[in-house]
Order: structure tokens, then C-alpha cells, then sequence
């Protein structure tokens, strides 16, 4: 007899990483907050306890730099690493405010301390935003380039809209989209864009040039419209590698101010924790 | 083909470097010819430098220089217009040569390192100057310290709380555990170098600055603290254990700014080492107990008599505040002085006490037949004190007589409470100790006239085991003419004429105070002052003195001068008690609380009284109904036996204002921390 089909059990669905990560971040600070008042109502040194963690998390947060150039050795997965990176990084903001009880210090080199970290912590919040949104634009471009090939790559656009150029100029001397080039094209395709660009990147400069070219066509000849067709390709990933540039230029610019600013932390960091300990009171 | 030529044909076409090769972004250096986008493959060195590669190795033909370079990299150079080939040298025409540059990751690191190292040599740089001491703070201090230490032209004013902060090499030597620090110990030892009058130097360290057998048995530091798991050497963050030692840092945070309070401390904090912990005042404090009657007045007072009956007598309001009256700082109420509270109505009864003046010496009737009989001699003996042994010796002549080896033996034999009637005429012993006496008080006497003021004083040493006493009280300005006048007259001159005024008539005349003698009852008298006579309480004071080796005088003594019948009646209000040290103290005083040792608890009338509901004492201070007699319990010297006649005051009338959003329940508003032991 044939047995009717069981009904399939949904198996429940796990809850997303972040949302499990996050609840274990809150649940180290809530723990942190109970391990610091009990040290409190035992008359321990809660700023001892809370900068001996602190430096640890910030050691901890600066060695991703370190774990980033030894993939050699079993450390765990960069990505993983860059997991805790993340958590912990926003984790010890609750740790600073416990360390300094919620003030802001007055004294000269606490004041650089306190500075390099909610700096370093600004930065790493921009670099979270830049790491969450820019892979998003970057996608949005018809190819993916290296950082590091973008002035070959350029290099090579160039080449191909010279070569465009030059074949179409040996026909019969037409010489409408050689000018034309030379006046509006050659800069554009052999330089990097400027600062603003940069900063802000838009498209204007390509519509306009695309829009120039289109209206050239009418006095274009056919081996001038055929290098025209190139030329519009061209000029089209010329500005696909100077988005990717500035984009990705932004990030690697970013992480220069972060790594710096981490190190003046943990310089200053050092040389706070070597006051703490020589000045601390005590019996003994 | 040389190896170098190998290393250098192994370059590709630059058109496949776009298709697939990547530089791989550890290398420290890359081609300076990058940003052009024609790398050499090859690239820089290690060390950053150009390896200069060629586009071929020429190689000679014929006597030429032919370029060598294979079809698959494009084939021989071209004659023209690129170069024209190899040189004559044998050079190819095409080299390439870039200016490396650093890769971005060198960059960065080279950046992030030359932050790091100008942020600590700035840091070295500053310590060195003579900013280093405004740099290096945490923040101000506050006002009470900063006005001390803040000053300008102190230089290394750190060095004032830390040992190392004295100078840049001692604050490496403090981290570095160098003896150059060790000069000035530790911090908790500056704090009570600066402290030591309120915090004795010998317990300070320990909980409440008391020796553990000090501290209330309940709140020691013995009981049970929970022991953090922390590795040792992390000392700074473990809680305290029993027998720890607390440093002043504990509980006192500095460089917190200019209006920081170094004396706040959370309840929590100040519960770390008791075995029972309250969540606030208003919800589980305990009551108060006995508190603040804790001991009997040092001034026997009874309150429920003096309003129901002595007041209420004279028709007046017994109001608290004729007596308890605010100190001249405000902080506390004090007993106001006998003259305002209590001379109104005490003044007669101490005249009335003083009327015939005190005996200070008294001449006992002798039976001269017994002494003859006994072998002894009396002596020169006024006629009028011959007759059957009689009279008694007044206690401070026992006391002078006491120094006298011979009289001291006679004491102790017969008890220094004897009476001389109760002497056996028949004894011969008897009558040699009357004699002894007799010949006592004749050599007093002669010695004062000697010697004057002075041997009353010798005497009064001796009694007090050598300790050298100049308190000219004890003397009462004894006119040494009055002592030779009656000295003639009682063993003198028989024909002198006796006065006879009475010793009341003469004490009378004395209202001042002053010496007479009474020739009727042989008796040399000195009559008081009134209220808070000097002589009557130098005395006293010497006769509780005296050690537990001359108890039996001592007693005697003060059977007659510190009784409800004594002249004077000073006990009757001034309590004798027993000292914690065994001694005997008689309280002149009453309670000054300004003077009293700090203690666990303290309390202040001023802001209590402001408010109108509690300007009745009574709102506190509740009689009790039935209040027992308090007075009774002054017969014993333990001034923890006591009756009292007020309501032990309630935790309730303090919960009614000291709630957490009210006027508030913190442990430090009503306990202190740093407390001393009470003085003997």
C-alpha cells in the first residue's frame, strides 16, 4: 500500500552571521561591564584592568596588519580575521568609554591618546562604509581591473586610439577625427583625471566627450566612422579605469591614514601605559 | 650567451604583461616607468635599483653589430627611425632605465613608522624639558592639592606624590625597578608623610587606619571576599583579600579635574570588605542600635527629674537648648558652662557643702597613758586632743603622711580607712602606730614651715612614683604664717591663746576661699572656692592617680573627697569611671564632640536644624516613658553600665529626608573612613 508522502519539514533558518556576531559583540560588553564593577566594588584599579584589555584589543586590531603579510602560516582566514577586526574595533569603543569614564581627558598626552583612537575608530568606521559600498560601484563597470595594472591598461588605451586614429588618417588624408582627437581625445585618454575626480567621481567629462564624437560623425568619412567606433569604446573604459582608479585609489588612500593613525595609537598608547605603571600609587 | 644576457632575454612582450602577469603588491620597490604603463618586466632590485635591461644582446657580424632580439619579442630593432640598431660599442639601441619608486606598501609603512617614531621623539623630547611636568599630568589637580603643589617655580612637583617623578632618569629607574627611586619609597608613604596628623603612620595601610583587634568584630577584613582568578603580578586589578594592605590610591583618584572631590567613594566601594552589605540606607540598613548612647554622660545628669520634678517645681520650661548649646563653629552641641545651666540652682548646695571648709588636717585625741605604757613617747601633744584615742585622720592629710615611711607603714597596718578610736589601748602596736602618727603630723607640719609650698609638692611626687608634679593647685597657697602660728599654738607655746571663732564662723569670712585653723577641733581647714575649686579638684585628681599598689589609700581617699556627702559634692555630678587602659579618670568635662577621636560615625546638628520640625530636640531626642534612674548606675566606675533615659534614636526619623533623590544615603555622609583610636 502506498504510504502518502510525508509532509516536508522547513528546517528553521540560521540567523544571519552579523546578527549572531553582533549579539556576541553586545554580549562581551555586557560581561565587560560586570567584570569592571566587580573589580570597582572590590576595591581593584578599574583602569588598570580596563587598559591592559584596551591595549590588548588595539595589539590585537593592529596585528590583522601583521596577520595580512604572513599567509603562510596557520593563522586562521584573513577573512575571519577581518571579522574580528571589524567587531572587535567597534567593541572597544565601549571599552575606552569604561577606561576613561566617559570623559574626555585633559591631560597633553592623554588628549593625543584619546585622539589617535577615536581617529583610528573614525577612520575604521569610514573604511567599513568604503568596504561595504565601493565593491558595489566597482561591480557596476563592464570589467574589473588590478589597482596596480590601471597606467599599463591606460597605457594601452592610448596605444589602440592612436593606432585607431593613425589608420584612419592615412585614408585619403581625412583629417576630421585626427584634429578631433588631438584637441579633446589625447589628453583625456593619456593622463589620470584630477583631484577632484578623485574625491568625487562623475561621468559628465565621458558623456560630454561621447557626445561630441557622436555629433563628429556627420563629417566623419567611412574609415574615419569605423576608428570613431573604436574610439567610443575606448573612451568608454577610459573612464571605466579612472572610476576604478579613484575608487579604488580612495581605499588604498584610506587605509594610509588608518594604519598611520593606528600607529601613532599605539605609540602613544605605549608610552601612556609606561606613565600608568610608573606613576601608579600603591603600598608597595 | 653570457648569463646576463639569458636574465635579460627572459623578457616578454610588454602586450602580455597586460593579459595575465600581476605585480604582487609586497615588492618594497616598483618601476619608476609604472605611471607611463611601460614596467619593465624585470623591474627594480631588491635594494631599489635599476637593472637597466636592453631590448637584445647585439652580437657581432661580419664586424658589425647586428641586434639579436627574436621574432617572438618583434624581431630585430629597426635601422630607422628608432634607433638605427647596436652602437658601434656593441650597445643596443634601446635600454631602458626607470628611477624606482617605492611601492605603495612601503610607502604606507614608511609613513605609519615615521609617525610613530616623531609622536615618541616628541614625547622623549618633552620629558627632557621643563614641560615635562605639565605634559606628563593626567589632568589638574585638585584644589586642595593643586594649591600646594601647582606652584609655578616647583619644577618637579610630580616627585611630591610620585617616586618616580622626580626626575627623567628616575621615572625610567621607577619602571625599571632602579634604586634611584627608591629614596622615596612608595606613593602611599608621601601621602601620609603630608597626612600623618590624621592618619598615624603605624596602621595606616590597614582597613580604617586600626589595628585589626580594633575594628568591630563584624566588619573585619577577615570575612569572606571573593578572590579574582587573575595571574599574579596584575596586582593593581585584584580585589583585596584578607590582610591586604589598602594604599590611598585605593579610594583616592587624583587628576581628576580641580572640583573633584578626593574624599567621594561609592557605597559600593565602601562595602568591599565587610561581610554584610547593604543596598542603601533607606531599604536594609540596619538600625542604630544603641547609637548615639553608647556610655554614660560624663556629667551625672538626671534628665526625667530635673523636667518632672526640679523644673516643674520652680515653674520653669525645661528646655533643652539652656544647656545644649551650639559650639562657636556651629558644627556641634555642647554642654553650656556651669555657670549658665547649673549655678542658678547648685551654687547653694556646694556652699551649704563648704560651709566648715575642709579638714586638711585634723589632730586625733591620743591616749598619751596607752603610748607611755607602750614604750613610745607622744610627744609634744596639745592638751585638748589627750584622752582616749579618737578622731580620724582627714585624706589629705593621708595622703601627706603617706610619703613618711614610717606613717605609710602605720597606714598599711591599719588600713587607710582606719579610725583612730577603733585603736586598742591595751595593744601595745596600737599605741606605737598612734604615736607614729603623732610624730607624723608634727614633722608635716614642721617640714612645711621649713621647706614651705614646696614639701607639699615632695610629698605628692613620692606618692606618684617620682613623676615630677609642679601643679602649685595641690597647694592652695597654704600661708606658711598661718602654719608656724598654729603649729606654735598646738605644740608650741601653751600660753598662746586659742581662736575661737568657730570653724563655721571662720569658714564664713573665707567665702572667697581660703586657710583657717580651728582650735576647737584642732583642725588645720581650708574652705573652697565654690564651683570648680582648684585645690579640691587638684586633689581628687591626684588621689585617682594613684596605682592599684596604693588602692587601699586611694579608696580611702576618695571615699572622702568623692562622695555624695564630700565637700564640694563634686561627684555628685563630675563622674569617676574606669579607663579602657585600667586607670581611674575623673570627668571634669562634659562631652566636647569636636574633641572627640574621629570615629566610624559622625553626625552635625547645623543642617539638621535649619529645618523647622527639627529644632525640637525631642523629635529625635525621645524621653522614654518610663525613664529608669539613671543616676543609680554612677555608682560604678564602668561607664558602659549605664540606665538611659532617651529612646536609642530610630533609623526611621533619618529614612523620612535620606532617601537616594532626597537629602541622600551615601555611607560617607554619615561614616568616616580614617578613624582613631579613642584616647584612654
Amino acid at each position: 500500500m502506498n504510504r502518502p508522502p510525508s509532509p516536508k519539514r522547513s528546517t528553521p533558518k540560521p540567523l544571519p552571521r552579523a546578527v549572531v556576531r553582533t549579539a556576541l559583540m553586545l554580549l562581551g560588553v555586557a560581561a565587560l561591564w560586570f567584570w569592571i564593577g566587580w573589580i570597582d566594588q572590590s576595591l581593584g584599579r578599574t583602569s588598570y584592568a580596563t587598559g591592559y584589555l584596551l591595549f590588548g584589543v588595539i595589539f590585537t586590531l593592529a596585528a590583522y596588519n601583521v596577520r595580512k603579510r604572513l599567509p603562510g602560516l596557520p593563522l586562521g582566514s584573513s577573512a575571519n580575521w577581518l571579522q574580528l577586526h571589524i567587531y572587535l574595533g567597534i567593541g572597544s569603543a565601549a571599552l575606552v568609554l569604561l577606561h576613561s569614564g566617559a570623559k574626555w581627558p585633559t591631560g597633553w598626552l592623554e588628549t593625543v591618546l584619546a585622539g589617535s583612537y577615536w581617529a583610528t575608530f573614525a577612520s575604521g568606521l569610514w573604511g567599513l562604509y568604503l568596504t561595504r559600498t565601493l565593491p558595489k560601484q566597482l561591480a557596476r563597470t563592464s570589467e574589473q581591473y588590478i589597482y596596480e595594472r590601471i597606467p599599463i591598461l591606460r597605457r594601452e588605451i592610448l596605444d589602440q586610439s592612436r593606432t585607431a586614429v593613425l589608420s584612419a588618417a592615412g585614408d585619403r588624408g581625412a583629417t576630421t577625427l585626427a584634429e578631433f582627437y588631438c584637441t579633446r581625445l589625447d589628453s583625456y585618454l593619456s593622463e589620470p583625471r584630477g583631484g577632484l575626480y578623485a574625491i568625487r567621481p562623475t561621468s559628465t567629462l565621458r558623456r560630454q566627450l561621447m557626445r561630441e564624437l557622436s555629433d563628429l560623425r556627420r563629417f566623419l568619412s567611412q574609415a574615419e566612422l569605423k576608428a570613431s567606433e573604436v574610439l567610443f569604446a575606448l573612451v568608454r573604459k577610459k573612464d571605466d579605469l579612472d572610476f576604478h582608479e579613484s575608487r579604488q585609489g580612495l581605499l588604498k588612500r584610506w587605509l594610509f591614514v588608518h594604519i598611520t593613525l593606528t600607529c601613532v595609537l599605539l605609540t602613544s598608547a605605549v608610552l601612556h601605559g609606561w606613565l600608568a605603571l610608573a606613576m601608579r600609587g600603591g603600598v608597595q | 650567451m653570457s648569463d646576463q644576457s639569458k636574465r635579460h632575454s627572459l623578457r616578454r612582450l610588454f602586450e602580455s604583461l597586460a593579459a595575465g602577469d600581476y605585480n604582487r603588491p609586497n615588492m618594497p620597490w616598483v618601476c619608476g616607468d609604472v605611471e607611463g604603463g611601460c614596467p619593465c618586466p624585470t623591474g627594480p632590485t631588491v635594494k631599489g635599483t635599476c637593472p637597466k635591461v636592453s631590448e637584445c644582446t647585439p652580437v657581432q657580424q661580419g664586424g658589425r653589430w647586428v641586434c639579436d632580439r627574436s621574432a617572438e619579442r618583434g624581431g630585430p630593432c629597426e635601422t630607422e627611425p628608432l634607433g638605427g640598431g647596436p652602437s658601434p660599442e656593441g650597445i643596443c639601441c634601446q635600454q631602458h632605465s626607470c628611477r624606482p619608486q617605492r611601492s605603495t606598501r612601503r610607502r604606507r609603512g614608511r609613513l605609519a613608522i615615521g609617525a610613530a617614531v616623531f609622536a615618541a621623539g616628541a614625547f622623549m623630547m618633552f620629558i627632557g624639558s621643563s614641560w615635562r611636568s605639565n605634559l606628563l599630568a593626567p589632568g589638574k589637580l585638585s584644589l586642595a592639592h593643586a594649591q600646594l603643589i601647582g606652584r609655578d617655580h616647583w619644577k618637579n612637583r610630580c616627585s611630591a606624590c610620585h617616586p618616580g617623578g622626580a626626575s627623567a632618569a628616575t621615572l625610567v629607574g621607577a619602571d625599571l625597578n632602579v634604586d634611584v627611586a627608591a629614596a622615596h619609597s612608595t606613593q602611599a608613604a608621601l601621602c601620609v608623610e603630608c597626612h600623618k596628623n590624621l592618619i598615624p603612620p603605624e596602621h595606616a595601610f590597614a582597613a580604617h587606619g586600626l589595628p585589626a583587634e580594633a575594628l568591630p568584630k563584624k566588619g573585619r577584613i577577615d570575612s569572606q571576599i571573593v578572590q579574582a582568578g587573575f595571574a599574579a603580578g596584575i596586582a593593581d586589578m585584584l580585589p583585596l583579600g584578607p590582610g591586604d594592605q589598602v594604599a590611598c590610591s585605593a579610594c583616592h583618584q587624583e587628576h581628576q579635574g580641580t572640583d573633584h572631590d578626593l574624599t567621594a567613594i561609592s557605597d559600593g566601594r565602601c562595602q568591599a570588605c565587610h561581610a554584610e552589605q547593604y543596598q542603601s540606607f533607606a531599604i536594609d540598613h540596619p538600625e542604630f542600635s544603641l547609637w548615639p548612647f553608647q556610655r554614660r554622660t560624663r556629667i551625672a545628669f538626671d534628665h526625667a527629674s530635673h523636667a518632672g520634678k526640679h523644673f516643674a517645681s520652680k515653674k520653669e520650661s525645661f528646655d533643652c537648648a539652656t544647656c545644649h548649646v551650639d559650639s562657636p563653629d556651629g558644627t556641634s552641641k555642647v554642654l553650656a558652662g556651669y555657670e549658665q545651666s547649673c549655678s542658678r540652682c547648685h551654687d547653694e548646695g556646694i556652699h551649704t557643702s563648704t560651709r566648715e571648709g575642709l579638714a586638711i588636717l585634723s589632730l586625733p585625741m591620743m591616749d598619751d597613758r596607752a603610748i607611755r605604757d607602750s614604750g613610745a613617747e607622744l610627744g609634744p601633744w596639745p592638751e585638748s586632743a589627750t584622752g582616749d584615742f579618737d578622731g580620724e585622720l582627714p585624706a589629705i592629710s593621708k595622703l601627706l603622711l603617706a610619703s613618711q615611711p614610717d606613717s605609710a607603714a602605720v597606714l598599711k597596718r591599719l588600713g587607710a580607712d582606719f579610725s583612730f578610736f577603733d585603736l586598742d589601748p591595751s595593744s601595745e602596736s596600737d599605741a606605737q602606730d598612734a604615736a607614729t602618727i603623732a610624730a607624723g603630723v608634727r614633722k608635716l607640719l614642721s617640714d612645711i614651715q621649713e621647706r614651705g609650698h614646696q614639701e607639699i609638692l615632695d610629698r605628692t611626687q613620692k606618692l606618684q612614683s617620682g613623676k615630677r608634679n609642679t601643679n602649685s593647685e595641690l597647694v592652695g597657697g597654704v600661708p606658711l604664717e598661718l602654719i608656724a602660728n598654729t603649729r606654735e599654738r598646738w605644740f608650741g607655746n601653751a600660753r598662746a591663746t586659742p581662736n575661737s571663732a568657730s570653724a563655721i564662723e571662720q569658714a564664713s569670712l573665707q567665702s572667697a576661699g581660703g586657710w583657717f585653723a580651728d582650735d576647737a577641733s584642732l583642725s588645720l581647714r581650708y574652705r573652697p572656692q565654690g564651683h570648680s575649686d582648684p585645690l579640691l579638684k587638684a586633689w581628687i585628681d591626684l588621689a585617682v592617680s594613684l596605682d592599684d599598689g596604693q588602692a587601699d589609700l586611694r579608696e580611702a581617699v576618695l571615699r572622702e573627697l568623692a562622695s555624695a556627702k564630700s565637700t564640694g559634692t563634686c561627684t555628685s555630678c563630675h563622674s569617676v569611671e574606669e579607663t579602657p587602659l585600667g586607670t581611674l579618670v575623673v570627668n571634669w568635662q562634659a562631652l566636647d564632640p569636636r574633641l572627640k577621636p574621629r570615629q566610624f560615625t559622625r553626625f552635625t546638628h547645623r543642617p539638621h536644624l535649619t529645618q523647622p520640625e527639627l529644632e525640637d530636640c525631642s523629635h529625635c531626642h525621645k524621653m522614654s516613658q518610663q525613664p529608669p534612674n539613671s543616676l543609680a548606675a554612677y555608682s560604678s566606675r564602668k561607664p558602659s553600665q549605664f540606665a538611659g533615659q532617651f529612646e536609642p534614636i530610630s533609623k526611621s526619623a533619618c529614612v523620612e529626608c535620606h532617601q537616594p533623590k532626597a537629602a541622600g544615603g551615601a555611607c560617607t555622609q554619615c561614616h568616616n573612613y580614617h578613624v582613631e583610636l579613642s584616647q584612654p
